[in-house]
């Protein structure tokens, strides 16, 4: 924790006596890429760096005395009080504030196109809510315009004119949640959020939920006989991407009971391989999962079918995170998937365990079997 | 000079069996079985092989058309229509699979490859009738090939992530991504082109010395240019078809089969060619898989070998 920010500025204060009693808040148990703490003057966030999580790279001042007259340089940003005006440019974090029932506050998202948000979507059709890029760049005048209170977006866009934002005195987070190494870190970022509104009760409450729930799925895999194979993607191109064994595919196959095939590969990206070292290793998979857009079989071998050959085609254990599309084809497996990864763990046990019978009612959330 | 010539031939049919070999036995995982051999390793072999002789005879009949060492598929916009129709297919559309069966969805990224290359080779023959300059032709198609390279950045800037990966990954060119029946029929078809060029060996011989030369030898200058254009047009669209847009191959081999061979006998320079740009695709292809957690894209290898290798050609022979 912060002890002290040289980097602040305040009138009538001493930089001490601003950071007197600050203590952490939210109870991160996963969480390693933010902290959040707090006095009666303000709420100290701090996101922490890409490449060394022990840097800071940004910390955010939301001010509670109203008297107190802070200014901050180096990506120190300062917020008078919670946010009521969000600008939220991706699905994820959307999903997460909208389950924080913070829907009407958020004033403007990038691209409608990928969300299957019911909420939001309703919210559009009302005209109350804001498109900021069709594209790949968001609109600068546009967001401006707007005046939201902050704008959230993730660390792999390139695309956010981050200091034009900020020279026009609109605070921007950069969240790196995708650097977190499990689905249980990366949900807990619904406290970042909450810490930004003023809903950590409900924000600890969810995320409890989805923990205990993901714990009792895991504790019901551990001590299974068989663990069955599994292959993942599909070759896009020449190239076939992998994630690599630290990666979150490789951590759900786990702990629902099945063995990665590139479980021992120590890197969370992606390796990328030709047709031939994927039919190597993994012809004899016994399931194949995540086949991006692709809804049936018949559409694999339209693609290459060579796809055939694997013995999870020819025996049907083929399965798909595309139960649920909007109109565009796009799933809510990222954009609710994240929030809730015990829903991804229940749909993978059942898919490769149904005998555990996880679900009495048999429900998936996001996957279903490829139809022929 | 013959022996000294035959002498060279057979050493790059050696590199030619040694690259093939390689292809089809080295590399990979080193595990290998029927399957591997028949339905992966032998596609990828015949399409390499193929691959690099359409595109250098394409390239030859070129740069020998436009008296330019650096004519290519590439500069006449052919490729560009090419990747301009694959992009409109595979981004412009909701999916790539719009009809039944494997062959009509592949066929539709094949016809669409065709199609754009043809447009274009159409465009270009319709100038080149009332063009006579060939440097003005040149030139038209370098504009063409700008053209299709603006729509198509457009296509993509608008792309949806998953769509542009897919069409960045068929710009990359590929050599592995055939079957069997698709590196046959790219075979089929390439040798039936490439065989057509052997009927035209007078005309090129006639065209290296200009356009008043080869009329006064009694050869329908526009009328054999033409039918040349076409054939490279064809050669290039059908190979840019099935492995996506493969760089600098129909540049750099007729350059290097004039810097081993210093003739001007285009008989020789066509053989020539045409092993040379098959041992370059295979061993390029080999390279290709020589990490074994990644795969390079192919285009990467044939412009960072091939081009500071030819490099240091130019520098020791300044007359090409």
């Amino acid at each position: 924790m912060i002890s002290c920010d040289q980097n602040i500025n305040v009138q009538d204060h001493t930089v001490k006596e601003l950071f007197t009693d600050l203590r952490p808040v939210g109870d991160l148990k996963f969480a390693k890429r933010f902290s959040i703490s707090e006095n009666a003057s303000l709420k100290m966030i701090c996101l922490f760096g890409n490449k060394d999580p022990k840097d800071t790279s940004a910390i955010y001042y939301l001010i509670k005395d109203s008297t107190l007259k802070l200014s901050g340089s180096n990506k120190r940003f300062i917020l008078n009080g919670k946010c009521d005006r969000i600008a939220s440019l991706s699905s994820v974090y959307s999903t997460m504030l909208t389950e924080l029932g913070e829907t009407e506050k958020i004033v403007a998202v990038e691209n409608l196109d990928y969300y299957n948000n019911p909420s939001l979507l309703e919210k559009n059709r009302r005209s109350a809510l804001v498109e900021l890029s069709k594209g790949p760049e968001i609109d600068l005048e546009k967001t401006i315009l707007l005046k939201p209170d902050i704008v959230f977006t993730f660390g792999m866009s390139g695309s956010v004119p981050d200091s034009k934002l900020t020279n026009a005195g609109i605070p921007m987070v950069i969240a790196v949640d995708h650097l977190e190494e499990h689905p249980l870190a990366r949900a807990e970022w619904i406290k970042f959020f909450a810490a930004f509104t003023d809903k950590m009760d409900r924000a600890d409450s969810i995320f409890n939920e989805t923990e205990k729930n993901y714990d009792k799925l895991r504790s019901m895999t551990k001590g299974v006989d068989f663990r069955p194979t599994v292959l993942t993607e599909i070759k896009t191109g020449e190239l076939w991407y992998v994630p690599g064994g630290k990666s979150f595919v490789s951590t759900f196959v786990k702990d629902a009971g099945g063995k990665y095939l590139w479980d021992d590969v120590q890197q969370s990206g992606s390796l990328a391989l030709g047709l031939e070292e994927i039919f190597v290793k993994a012809k004899e998979a016994d399931f194949w999962l995540n086949q991006a857009l692709v809804n049936s079989k018949k559409e694999m071998i339209e693609q290459e079918p060579r796809y055939a050959d694997f013995k999870a085609f020819k025996i049907g254990q083929l399965y798909n995170n595309t139960l649920h599309t909007n109109e565009k084809g796009y799933s809510n497996y990222w954009e609710t998937g994240i929030t809730h990864p015990d829903q991804i763990l229940s749909d993978l046990i059942q898919i490769l365990h149904p005998e555990l019978n996880v679900s009495e009612n048999k429900l998936f959330y996001f996957y279903q079997k490829l139809k022929d | 000079m013959k022996n000294t010539n035959s002498i060279k031939f057979i050493f790059i049919i050696l590199f030619f069996i040694a690259g093939v070999l390689s292809s089809l036995f080295l590399g990979g995982t080193g595990e290998m079985n029927d399957y591997i051999f028949y339905a992966i390793r032998i596609p990828k072999t015949i399409t390499a092989i193929i691959a690099g002789c359409t595109l250098s005879v394409a390239g030859l009949i070129l740069q020998v058309i436009f008296r330019n060492p650096l004519a290519g598929p590439y500069v006449l916009g052919i490729s560009s229509g090419a990747s301009l129709m694959v992009a409109l297919t595979l981004i412009g559309t909701q999916s790539v699979f719009l009809m039944e069966g494997y062959y009509a969805s592949k066929s539709l990224v094949l016809f669409s490859a065709l199609a754009g290359s043809m447009a274009v080779t159409g465009l270009i023959l319709l100038l080149s009738k009332r063009i006579g300059s060939n440097v003005i032709l040149l030139l038209i198609g370098l504009m063409i090939a700008q053209i299709c390279g603006a729509l198509q950045g457009a296509l993509e800037y608008f792309a949806d992530p998953g769509k542009l990966k897919s069409f960045v990954m068929w710009s990359m060119g590929s050599l592995a991504g055939t079957t069997l029946h698709d590196s046959l029929l790219l075979a089929t078809l390439g040798l039936i082109f490439i065989a057509a060029t052997f009927f035209y060996i007078k005309p090129l011989q006639a065209f290296l010395a200009g356009q008043n030369y080869s009329e006064s030898s009694g050869i329908d200058y526009k009328k054999n240019r033409f039918v040349l254009i076409l054939i490279s047009s064809a050669l290039t669209g059908i190979t840019t078809a099935f492995c996506g847009p493969i760089a600098f191959v129909g540049i750099s081999v007729p350059l290097l089969s004039r810097l081993i061979f210093k003739t001007s006998d285009q008989l020789t320079q066509i053989l020539s060619s045409i092993l040379l740009g098959a041992v370059l695709l295979l061993f390029s292809d080999m390279a290709c898989h020589v990490f074994s957690q990644y795969t390079l894209p192919v285009n990467m290898i044939t412009t960072i070998i091939g081009a500071p290798f030819v490099i240091y050609l130019l520098f020791k022979n300044r007359q090409v």
